[in-house]
């Protein structure tokens, strides 16, 4: 059978399955996905005119050289990010789903580099624009822009290893977990590395590694007719190490048996001594609340989605914001009480806006259950604050061992205007899950559970929310007056309480009147980005 | 060739650390037959269907189909088989009607014929009105009805099913036997695993059941029916599920 025939009927497919995205999405979202890819590619070839324009003008080979080592660097971390990407959120293609089909295992790789070339329309506009300049440049030949092809190699050899690398990785749910943990940790690194006084030796140590050495670099050389040896030798090098890295760990993850690396990873579930942690509700509720608590705080703890928010709040958090304080951007006391905040808004998704989101195997039986819908609604808002209340007291001693705690009233106060922004939060969040319910994986360490709409009006509750703890924070600092500072943050508190009241009443009429429509949402299947296509 | 048995299976073994999904399973299914391979949940079924399918390598032992070993030549068998495999191999993003013309392209068909074939079938499946609704949003009984006509598209000689009726109404369930029974009536292999007894009992011609990874009993129905039992009351028996009831007195 001839791979042409297959791999045009794959090629074919992966563009229905991309087109089918637009005409079954709503007005607003399709606009918004038209405006986004309109930005997204008039970006990308923004930037190819702007190679064209420069090559063809400049007559310095060295700028020339210097651009074209800038634009490839960005290409390959481009090309190379991509899976990682489309892989920690789900939206990955699984070439193991092709088996099936009577494909000659020999041209499996084959399909793979194709199907990994076309996922990089935005390199090839770049790449097309650098060739153009090329043409057109007064000291550069056009025949140089041939040297482009075995970087475009190196590159589809290189995301088809990465791609494979993470898909094991990420087959199993910690592994995954990590993986985004370490992978969002990065996103501070920059930040963080213009605080330490000895970047510019980092910055030095880079400069000195022969410009010969990295892929981008000998490509440039190459483009700009530097046909040295050593450039040879490291495009060769770089060429044939990429397709012996990208083969074997293709190799590989075909081999590798997703169900038997489980079997392997996953002990027996028995009795743990942390199940205590779990049955403190019996303490202090009665059942069905005390149980209802208890099965939330279980369930949020075995997804993966929400350890990871929680992980990232006393972590992630606590960096993101170190180098404004460092800087001075806030005062110092403010820090610990803008860690807090942000902590509560990163589990907002799984706790607050969207909750009935990843339970929704278990909402039918609510409604079956002899057990008040109100019940489930505030055992749901205990765990919250439950669980909120413990991500305070991870970042209190994470700020407490790194020394960046000011004074112990700034952790006072942290916690009661973090924990007052909750009772809003919580009385707008149990509308929100009721109106706007959208079904969401657990698993996935990287998917949001909100619905569109609802973003937008996200964008106008926090502000207004946070508006007036701002201004409490400016009341004390103007007047010197602690005590104005508490009888804002307390009438604040006082008016979230009956805020609280009012939102759950209308959701419980909700859950009441538009039981049938909340329903049907929920059992939809989730957005359906994790076919076999979609990579 | 054609006397060769469908399927022929010998010492499989499947290990998943340190259980074993399958523990060696000798298994002769002959040509023409419908087969009913049944078990309790975890089993091993799924993982027997895998592995028959390609998608698992076997631990140890030999899988032959249609005369051929797996998996030296796995492609020739993979163009002459079908399969009804779990739902997560049908590709979501894309409508009815385009993944069976993708189906049918994979298997080598000319893109005409597999555009006319997607459509008969759907028909034949009672899937017209959803052919173009993507797949994700299809239910469970039509994502069914949707992989088995995938599994025909290319006239295959052995038909692989994994649980093909689950979710299936009434109706559609009458249809879907018939077809196969039709496939069988042609000289088509039936490999069915099923939790619905009634169904194997009526369609099969021979049933296996595996528990705990083991063959633990293998017969032509008609034997089955000289012993006066039914095959729910053989199940039973033969895993062992009437000591369950006892410790339950409260209930």
């Amino acid at each position: 059978m001839a791979l042409n025939l297959q791999a045009r009927a794959i090629l074919w497919a992966q563009w229905r399955s991309w087109r089918n995205v637009l005409p079954r999405a709503r007005r607003g979202s399709l606009l918004l996905a038209a405006v986004g890819s309109l930005v997204w590619y008039g970006l990308w070839i923004l930037g190819a005119v702007a190679s064209v324009l420069f090559l063809s003008e400049t007559t310095d080979r060295e700028r020339a050289y210097s651009f074209l080592a800038g634009g490839l660097m960005i290409a390959l971390l481009y090309w190379q990010l991509l899976p990682v990407l489309m892989v920690s959120t789900g939206a990955s293609l699984e070439i193991k789903k092709l088996l099936v089909y009577p494909i000659p295992h020999s041209e499996l790789f084959q399909l793979e580099l194709l199907l990994r070339f076309s996922n990089g329309l935005e390199m090839l506009i770049l790449l097309s624009g650098m060739s153009l300049g090329l043409a057109l440049s007064p000291v550069l030949n056009a025949w140089l822009a041939g040297f482009f092809l075995p970087f475009l190699a190196f590159n589809l050899f290189l995301a088809a290893g990465v791609r494979q690398t993470l898909i094991r990785f990420f087959s199993q749910n910690k592994t995954r977990e990590w993986i985004v943990f370490l992978l969002a940790l990065l996103a501070t690194v920059p930040q963080l590395a213009l605080l330490v006084e000895r970047s510019d030796h980092l910055f030095e140590l880079w400069r000195s590694v022969p410009s010969a050495v990295w892929p981008w670099t000998a490509t440039a050389h190459l483009v700009t007719g530097d046909l040295v040896w050593s450039n040879w030798i490291a495009m060769i090098g770089w060429l044939a190490a990429s397709y012996a890295f990208g083969r074997w760990m293709f190799e590989k993850g075909l081999r590798f048996d997703e169900d038997a690396a489980r079997a392997r990873a996953e002990p027996a579930a028995t009795a743990c001594w942390t199940d205590w942690l779990f049955q403190w509700p019996h303490l202090w509720l009665r059942d069905p609340l005390a149980v209802l608590v208890e099965k939330e705080l279980r369930s949020l703890f075995r997804s993966p989605a929400f350890r990871l928010l929680f992980l990232m709040g006393f972590t992630f958090g606590v960096l993101i914001w170190f180098p404004m304080r460092y800087r001075g951007s806030f005062s110092p006391d403010r820090f610990f009480v803008i860690v807090c905040v942000y902590a509560i808004l990163l589990l907002s998704d799984t706790l607050i806006w969207n909750y009935f989101g990843f339970d929704r195997g278990a909402t039918a039986w609510y409604f079956l259950a002899p057990v008040g819908f109100g019940d489930v609604v505030i055992a749901k808002n205990i765990a919250a604050v439950a669980l909120v209340v413990f991500e305070l007291g991870m970042i209190t001693v994470v700020c407490f061992l790194a020394g960046l705690i000011q004074s112990w009233q700034a952790v006072l106060d942290g916690y009661l205007v973090s924990l007052t922004i909750l009772v809003y939060l919580l009385g707008i969040g149990n509308w929100s899950s009721l109106k706007y319910p959208r079904p969401s994986d657990p698993n996935r360490s990287w998917r949001r559970g909100n619905p569109g709409r609802f973003r937008f009006l996200l964008l106008l509750i926090y502000p207004l929310l946070g508006a007036p703890f701002a201004f409490a924070y400016f009341a004390r600092e103007v007047w010197e007056s602690n005590s104005l500072f508490y009888a804002i943050v307390g009438a604040l508190a006082a008016l979230g309480a009956g805020c609280y009241g009012f939102f759950l009443e209308t959701a419980l009429n909700m859950a009441r009147e538009e039981k049938e429509s909340f329903l049907r949402e929920l059992a939809e299947t989730e957005t359906p980005i994790s076919s076999l296509l979609q990579g | 060739m054609d006397s060769l048995p469908a399927i022929r299976i010998t010492q499989l073994r499947k290990l998943y650390g340190a259980k074993a999904a399958v523990d060696g399973l000798n298994l002769t299914v002959p040509r023409g037959c419908f087969f009913g391979f049944l078990g309790p949940n975890g089993a091993g079924k799924t993982t027997t269907i895998k592995m028959l399918m390609g998608l698992a390598p076997p631990t140890s032992g030999a899988i032959e189909i249609l005369g051929l070993p797996m998996p030296q030549a796995e492609n020739e068998i993979k163009a002459r088989i079908g399969l009804v495999p779990d739902e997560t191999l049908l590709f979501e993003q894309l409508t009815g009607l385009e993944f069976l013309q993708f189906v049918g392209r994979m298997y080598g068909l000319a893109r005409s014929i597999a555009r006319e074939r997607a459509v008969e079938l759907l028909h034949l499946f009672e899937l017209d009105g959803a052919s173009g609704q993507l797949v994700g949003e299809y239910s469970k009984g039509m994502r069914k009805r949707l992989a088995m006509a995938a599994s025909m598209i290319h006239r295959p000689e052995l038909f692989l099913m994994d649980e093909p009726f689950e979710g299936v109404d009434a109706v559609g369930a009458r249809m879907m036997k018939n077809l196969l029974l039709e496939q069988v009536r042609r000289g088509a292999t039936v490999f069915l695993t099923s939790h619905v007894l009634e169904v194997v009992e009526r369609l099969c011609d021979r049933v296996a059941i595996i528990h705990q990874g083991k063959l633990i009993m293998e017969s032509s129905m008609a034997d089955l029916r000289l012993g006066g039992e039914t095959l729910e009351d053989l199940f039973v028996r033969a895993i062992g599920g009437e000591r369950r009831r006892e410790a339950l007195e409260w209930l």
